[in-house]
C-alpha cells in the first residue's frame, strides 16, 4: 500500500517549540520515526510522503487534517498512519484528527499514542494503537504500531491484544434472538461458572492500592493539595475555571493562614463567594499551621498544588494525580490532605 | 470525609468564625485519623475518631 | 413446557390475521372486525369531545404517531370476566382459571398528552421490526379531548377504554375454535429436581403523572417490592400509565406478553421462580433501600437467579445496577437488560449508571443512534410529527429513542449494540 505518515513539527525535523506554529505540508518519503516505521512495514508498503503541522497550529486549526488528508489522497494515499505521539497532548490530538479525516474520507487509518493522551478523546470513527509514555520508547512503540498497520491494511479487526485503544463506536443491529432470550441463556452461561459474559463491557474503572498508613501523624511531613481552582488573587498563571488542562504550585512559606484578598477561587462550577471570602474554607492552612505547632503534624509542605476539578477529563485528571504523586514523593511528603469542591 | 457543601469543603459560613473554625479541626482530626487507617478500597470516613 | 401440579392459568389462543371496522364486533377463521358503534360506546366519556377509529396492520404504509398504551385483547367471560383487575375487573387477584387471547391484535391510543413523549410505529419499512406493535393487527384510538376535561382526565378515559375494547374484542372469540391451548402454571415453592430457579424483577416507574405505572390499578410509588405470580400478569394485572422514553417503554401489551416471562416458560433447563415488582422510586435513597429489600425477598424466596429489567431512561439504570449488585452479594447470579446512551457515534459511555459487583449485561442498544424512515402513505395519532415539525407521513430522520418499544427492556425485541468489525 502507499502509505502517507503525519509527524508534527519535532519529529520532521524543523523545530521544538519555537516552530509549532508552522502550517500543514507534505513532503517525499518517509522522515524521522518514518524511516524506522517504513522498514517494519516490509516491502508490500511504501511510505510515499510524510505530512507535517506543527503542534499549535494544528490544535487552533481543525481543518488542517482534511486539507493534509486530500493532499494524501492527490499523491495516491492508501493508507494513513499518524504518530507516535506518546502523551504530546496537542501531537496527540492532531494525530487523532488526521486519523478520523482519513476514516472519513474511506481510507483505512491509524493514530498511535499513549492511553493518558488527551488527543484520544479526539479518536472517535478511528482506531488508535497504544505508544510508550515517551520516545525513549519509540523502537517498542513503532514495533507495535507498524504490525497493527499492517492489519489494519489487511482489512483485520484490531482488538485490545494488538493494543487497541480509545473510543470504539458501538452500532446497532439486530441478534438472532430476541433480548429476553438473550438474557435466559446469559443466565444460564452465568450459572455455568463464567462470570465474565456480557453485552455491555463495563468502563473499566481504576483500582489503586491504597498507600499504607502513617505511623506517627506528629513525625510525618503533610501536604495540602485541591482542584477547588485555589490560586493568589490575579490568577498570574491563568489557571482554567473550568476543562482544566494543567495544574499550578504556590508557596504556602511563610503564610499563617489563606487570607481574603491574597488568595481566590476561580472555579467555575459553583459560587466562589465564600472562598473568596475566606481560602481557609478552600485550603484549611490557617487550622494546619495550628496542627503543626502544636505538633499534631510534623511539618508542613511548602507549596500547594492545585488545579481545578470542574469537566475536566479523567485522562487530564490521571495526568495531573500522577504528576502530585510523584512531586510529593520527591519531597518526602508521607500524607496529602486533598479538598475537593 | 464528607463535607458540609460543595463550595467550602473546609468550611461552614452558616457557623461563626470561632465554631467555623472548630469545624475545621475537627475535618484535619479526623483526616489524620484517616491517612494513618489501614483501608482496602474506597472508605467514608464520617464518624469522630475514638480516642 | 411440563404441567407443575397445582394452581395455574389455562391461555386459551385465537390467532388474529386480520383486522377491519365494521357493523358488529366478530372474531372469525382469525380476522377480527371491529363494531364501530359497540366500540364507540365502550369508549364514551365526558373527557371527550370526539373518538376515531383507525386500523394498521404489518406491512401497511402507515405510521403511527404519539403512541401512548398498547393493550393485547383478553377475555375470562362476558364484561372481561376479571381481566385488568382493579380497573376492570374487580381489584382481586387474577392468574388462575382460563383466559381467551386475540394474539397479533393490539388495541392502541395515539395522540397528544402533556409529559409524553412522542412515540412512533412503522408498519413497514426499516423501523418496523424495531416494534412488537408493528407485527400485530392494530385497533388504533384517536380523540378529541372534551373543552373543560383535564389532561388527568383524559388519561384515566383512555386508560379505562383501552382495557375495556381489549376484553370487548376479545369476548368475540370465547366460543371460538382455538389455535391452541397453553398451561401456564404458578412458581413452584420448590423445584425439587435441582433445576436452578430463576426470578423476573419488574421495576415499574412510579415518578407520578403520566409517568406510572398501575398493578391492581394502583401505583407502587412509595412502596417496597412484592411478589406476585406471573400469571398475573397474563390477566392484566398490570397496566401502563407511562408515556416517556418511547423506546424504552413497557406499554401493558408487553407485561401481558411479558418477553423474559415468556422466554423462562419455554426453558428447558431454568425454572420460572417468582416475579418480583419493584418501584423505581426517583431519590437515591429510595432507590437503595428498595434494591436492597427486593435482594431479600429473592434470598428469601431461594432464587439462584434473576433477570432485571427497568422502566424509563437514564436514572433507571440505577435501579437495575443497584439490585444486580445487592442481587450478587446474596449470591443471586443477576442479569440486567439494558438500553445504551452512547451517543449519536456510539462511543459514549454506554450506561448511565453501571453496575459495579455484576457485569452480565444484554443490550437492547444504542439509544442515540439515529434511523432514516422513508416517507409513508398515511399517519394515525398526530397529523404533525411536533419533534421534527413535519407532517407525519413525511420521510424522517430520528434517533432510535423515539420508536416505540424498540429497546423496552422487557426484551422482545432482536435490537443490540455491539462493536462492528472495522472493514
Amino acid at each position: 500500500m502507499r502509505v502517507v505518515h503525519y509527524v508534527n513539527q519535532f519529529f520532521a525535523g524543523i523545530g521544538g517549540e519555537d516552530s509549532a506554529g508552522s502550517g500543514p505540508e507534505l513532503r517525499d518519503g518517509a522522515t524521522g520515526p518514518g524511516r524506522k516505521l517504513a522498514s517494519l512495514l516490509g516491502d508490500e508498503h511504501e511510505i510515499i510522503a510524510t505530512a507535517v503541522c506543527g503542534d499549535d497550529y494544528a490544535a487552533a486549526h481543525a481543518e488542517f487534517a482534511a486539507e493534509l488528508v486530500s493532499g494524501a489522497r492527490e499523491r495516491g494515499a492508501e493508507m494513513i498512519l499518524a504518530g507516535p505521539a506518546f502523551t504530546s497532548g496537542r501531537y496527540g490530538m492532531a494525530c487523532a484528527r488526521i486519523a478520523a479525516a482519513a476514516s472519513e474520507a474511506g481510507l483505512p487509518a491509524l493514530a498511535c499514542m499513549h492511553p493518558d493522551n488527551p488527543g484520544l478523546g479526539e479518536a472517535a470513527g478511528t482506531t488508535v494503537v497504544q505508544s510508550g509514555l515517551t520516545a525513549r520508547q519509540m523502537k517498542d512503540s513503532l514495533e507495535r504500531f507498524a504490525a497493527a498497520a499492517l492489519k489494519v491494511a489487511a482489512g483485520e479487526e484490531l482488538t485490545a491484544q494488538d493494543g487497541r485503544i480509545g473510543p470504539v463506536a458501538r452500532a446497532n443491529r439486530l441478534a438472532d434472538h430476541n433480548a429476553a432470550e438473550r438474557a435466559v441463556a446469559l443466565v444460564i452461561t452465568r450459572l455455568g461458572g463464567d462470570r465474565d459474559a456480557t453485552e455491555i463491557p463495563l468502563p473499566d474503572f481504576d483500582s489503586v492500592t491504597p498507600a499504607a498508613p502513617i505511623d506517627d501523624a506528629a513525625q510525618a511531613l503533610f501536604a495540602l493539595v485541591t482542584e477547588g481552582g485555589f490560586v493568589p488573587v490575579g490568577n498570574p498563571d491563568r489557571l482554567e475555571s473550568a476543562r482544566a488542562t494543567k495544574w499550578v504550585r504556590y508557596s504556602l512559606d511563610g503564610l499563617d493562614s489563606v487570607d481574603e484578598g491574597a488568595f481566590m477561587s476561580v472555579h467555575g462550577g459553583f459560587s466562589t463567594q465564600w472562598a473568596n471570602a475566606d481560602p481557609n474554607r478552600i485550603l484549611p492552612l490557617d487550622v494546619a499551621r495550628e496542627m503543626e505547632r502544636d505538633g499534631a503534624i510534623g511539618r508542613l509542605h511548602g507549596e500547594v498544588l492545585a488545579t481545578t476539578g470542574n469537566g475536566t477529563t479523567v485522562a487530564d485528571a490521571r495526568r495531573f494525580g500522577m504528576e502530585w504523586a510523584a512531586e510529593l514523593r520527591q519531597q518526602n511528603i508521607q500524607a496529602a490532605i486533598l479538598t475537593a469542591t | 470525609m464528607p463535607t458540609r457543601g460543595i463550595p467550602f469543603p473546609a468550611g461552614d459560613p452558616e457557623l461563626g468564625p470561632a465554631a467555623e473554625r472548630a469545624w475545621r479541626r475537627q475535618l484535619l482530626d479526623r483526616a489524620l485519623h484517616a491517612v494513618s487507617t489501614q483501608v482496602s478500597e474506597p472508605t467514608v470516613f464520617d464518624g469522630d475518631p475514638v480516642q | 413446557m411440563q404441567a407443575q401440579a397445582g394452581a395455574g392459568l389455562t391461555r386459551i389462543v385465537h390467532d388474529v390475521r386480520g383486522l377491519d371496522l365494521g357493523e358488529r364486533t366478530t372474531y372469525e377463521a382469525g380476522r377480527v372486525t371491529v363494531g364501530e358503534d359497540s366500540v364507540l360506546t365502550l369508549l364514551r366519556d365526558p373527557a371527550f369531545a370526539e373518538i376515531r377509529l383507525g386500523c394498521a396492520s404489518p406491512g401497511d404504509s402507515v405510521r403511527i404517531v404519539g403512541v401512548l398504551d398498547a393493550v393485547q385483547p383478553c377475555s375470562k367471560g362476558p364484561g372481561g370476566g376479571g381481566v385488568f383487575p382493579g380497573l376492570l375487573g374487580p381489584p382481586m387477584p387474577v392468574g388462575r382459571g382460563e383466559t381467551h387471547v386475540l394474539r397479533g391484535a393490539a388495541v392502541l391510543a395515539a395522540g397528544f398528552l402533556p409529559r409524553a413523549q412522542e412515540a412512533v410505529i412503522d408498519m413497514s419499512g426499516p423501523a418496523a421490526p424495531l416494534s412488537p406493535l408493528a407485527a400485530t393487527h392494530n385497533l388504533v384510538v384517536e380523540w378529541t379531548p372534551a373543552e373543560d376535561a383535564s389532561w388527568e382526565d383524559v388519561d384515566h378515559a383512555l386508560r379505562r377504554g383501552l382495557v375495556k375494547v381489549a376484553a370487548h374484542l376479545a369476548e368475540a372469540a370465547l366460543e371460538a375454535e382455538p389455535d391452541g391451548v397453553e398451561e401456564l402454571s404458578e412458581p413452584a415453592a420448590s423445584t425439587g429436581n435441582g433445576t436452578p430457579r430463576v426470578g423476573v424483577i419488574l421495576n415499574l416507574q412510579t415518578q407520578g403523572k403520566f409517568k406510572d405505572v398501575f398493578v391492581y390499578g394502583r401505583s407502587l410509588s412509595g412502596g417496597l417490592p412484592t411478589v406476585i405470580s406471573p400469571t398475573e400478569l397474563d390477566d392484566g394485572a398490570v397496566v401502563s400509565g407511562q408515556f416517556g422514553h418511547p423506546a424504552l417503554k413497557n406499554p401493558t401489551y408487553l407485561h401481558q406478553t411479558h418477553p423474559v416471562v415468556a422466554a423462562l416458560r419455554a426453558s428447558d433447563e431454568l425454572h420460572l421462580a417468582a416475579l418480583v415488582l419493584c418501584p423505581e422510586p426517583v431519590n437515591q435513597a429510595d432507590k437503595e433501600l428498595v434494591s436492597a429489600h427486593a435482594a431479600r425477598l429473592c434470598a428469601a424466596l431461594k432464587l439462584d437467579a434473576a433477570i432485571a429489567t427497568k422502566e424509563g431512561g437514564g436514572n433507571a439504570d440505577a435501579d437495575v445496577s443497584l439490585k444486580m449488585d445487592r442481587l450478587e452479594e446474596e449470591g443471586i447470579a443477576t442479569v440486567g437488560i439494558l438500553a445504551e446512551m452512547a451517543g449519536r457515534d456510539g462511543t459514549g459511555p454506554p450506561l448511565v449508571v453501571p453496575p459495579t459487583k455484576a457485569n452480565a449485561l444484554v443490550s437492547t442498544g444504542n439509544y442515540d443512534e439515529r434511523m432514516t424512515l422513508p416517507a409513508v402513505d398515511r399517519a394515525l395519532g398526530r397529523d404533525r410529527i411536533a419533534l421534527l415539525d413535519q407532517p407525519s407521513t413525511d420521510e424522517i430522520e430520528l434517533p432510535v429513542a423515539v420508536i416505540y418499544c424498540a429497546q423496552s427492556t422487557l426484551g422482545w425485541g432482536r435490537l443490540t449494540c455491539a462493536e462492528p468489525a472495522i472493514a
